[in-house]
């Protein structure tokens, strides 16, 4: 699991270090930060606070950030990309996105990506927020991407890019994963009635569906003791029919409107 | 005396609701202690204002209507048919039972409803969603106005792309730099559009077939 520091999550150095460090306790090891979320610096010098804590090296977490819209339409791809590392004093970034597929700046921004995964700069490049077209699209390139972050919960199950995601051997990362635990989720039966077969609560269920359905979950929280709480859904497993019963709550919410973002997305 | 002001400006910008409170509440006083000395003339001016600011305020909010659906927070997602274009009665054009959103503004251009569809139209339903763009002739080949700065202004990177950095500038003045329009939209002026176009742009309808998107352009 991923743990994200995007807009719900702490800003603050106390207590983005407080939940980072339950994260290190409780076995997560990769964490998602963007341009726009403020917090690329943050977790940077947090995360090596933590693992000289913990007697670990930088190869034993992951970091991934992304490229915002403005800087895909600013282009110097390589250049934001090195100030990001410089930021987070990293040499290296594990995983890099383009945030939101603007059409009008995708190819270049792409070619980017290619040769900073080329130069060994990025291990792996992905894109988030897309729909199967993109996709499709973007296996036309000379590299496609490895991975793929979407908005996906229970309400937004995303069939289509997972299979997709699947047969082209992408990682797909779902964002928002509890969908702010909405009250269509809350108070459905069937997911109460699956917590209480596992003595779980409603957001373990949630998220050992995403594992169960193909997707790794990026999560965020601002309480340390909610890590403990979401990272312990590895001593159960949903059966088919419990993650098709979820699967069902699906009615194409989504909190974030893409073309609002990525205008002509 | 520059240093103060910027100082104005800035309190003006970040606490926008308070200040027009506050500019409010001082011309209420101007005006009463105008009355009072019997100087007519300084309360005119101030009730002016006033009503100035009030009606402009007015046209600001309903070239905004329909913004807050866009926001992550509202729950409407998946409507069967979007409105974009000139102001219309949409209940006349839109297939009864039909959820719809009607994003409308006088003298809207085709250009300017096709840039708020590419901006919008993630909140239709994917499988079978449509769009209905309401245009008066005379307006087709137009450029974008203020009103439409709302919506196209939700990305920061299209304001760039399409240059209308002025133009958001001055969406918070309707009434001083579209008074014709402001007058209008608070008005309501509704028109009858019930003739198809005879052609769609062939960019407009990739575009909407790509998106599953069934498009229809009426005129004027």
């Amino acid at each position: 699991m991923y743990f994200g520091t995007g807009v719900s999550s702490c800003k603050d150095y106390e207590g983005l270090y407080q939940v980072i460090r339950a994260c290190m306790e409780n076995g997560i090891r990769h964490f998602d930060t963007a341009p726009s979320y403020g917090t690329e610096a943050l977790l940077g010098s947090i995360l090596k606070e933590t693992a000289r804590e913990f007697k670990m090296g930088r190869e034993s977490y992951l970091i991934q950030t992304k490229i915002d819209s403005w800087q895909m339409q600013e282009g110097k791809i390589e250049w934001f990309v090195d100030n990001a590392m410089k930021k987070m004093d990293v040499d290296y970034l594990d995983s890099l996105f383009i945030h939101w597929p603007i059409p009008d700046y995708m190819d270049r921004t792409w070619e980017a990506f290619i040769r900073l995964h080329q130069k060994g700069i990025v291990k792996r490049i992905g894109v988030c927020n897309v729909r199967a077209r993109h996709i499709e699209k973007m296996c036309r390139y000379k590299e496609p991407p490895q991975l793929v972050q979407i908005e996906r919960n229970p309400l937004r199950t995303c069939i289509e890019e997972i299979t997709l995601c699947i047969q082209y051997g992408m990682e797909i990362q779902a964002y928002s994963p509890l969908c702010k635990m909405d009250q269509r989720i809350r108070d459905r039966a069937i997911i109460k009635e699956i917590a209480a077969r596992y003595s779980k609560s409603i957001g373990q269920v949630v998220l050992r569906w995403h594992l169960d359905t193909g997707a790794v979950p990026v999560f965020t929280t601002k309480k340390p003791e909610r890590i403990r709480e979401y990272t312990d859904i590895f001593d159960f497993k949903l059966s088919q029919q419990e993650a098709d019963a979820v699967s069902s709550l699906n009615e194409n919410y989504k909190m974030y409107l893409e073309s609002c973002i990525c205008p002509g997305f | 005396m520059s240093g103060i002001l910027k100082k104005i400006a800035l309190y003006i910008k970040s606490h926008r609701k308070r200040a027009v409170l506050i500019g409010a509440f001082l011309l209420m006083i101007l005006g009463v202690t105008g009355a009072l000395n019997h100087n007519s003339w300084l309360a005119g001016i101030c009730a002016v204002i006033f009503l100035w600011g009030v009606i402009n305020t007015a046209a600001w909010k309903k070239g905004r209507k329909g913004i807050e659906y866009f926001s992550p927070s509202c729950k409407t997602r998946n409507i069967d048919c979007l409105v974009i274009g000139d102001m219309c009665r949409p209940d006349e054009i839109v297939s009864e039972g039909k959820s719809y959103l009607c994003i409308s503004a006088p003298g809207r251009s085709l250009k300017s409803s096709f840039e708020i569809l590419r901006h919008t139209f993630s909140i239709l339903r994917e499988d079978a969603g449509e769009t209905i763009i309401t245009v008066r002739k005379e307006n087709i080949e137009k450029g974008f106005h203020l009103f439409d700065m709302a919506f196209l202004g939700m990305s920061p990177i299209s304001v760039k792309r399409l240059h209308l950095e002025g133009l958001k500038k001055k969406e918070i003045l309707p009434l001083l730099f579209a008074p014709a329009a402001s007058i209008q939209i608070l008005l309501g002026c509704n028109r009858r559009f019930s003739s198809e176009m005879d052609f769609v742009p062939a960019e407009m309808e990739r575009f909407c077939k790509e998106r599953n998107i069934c498009l229809r352009i009426l005129v004027e």
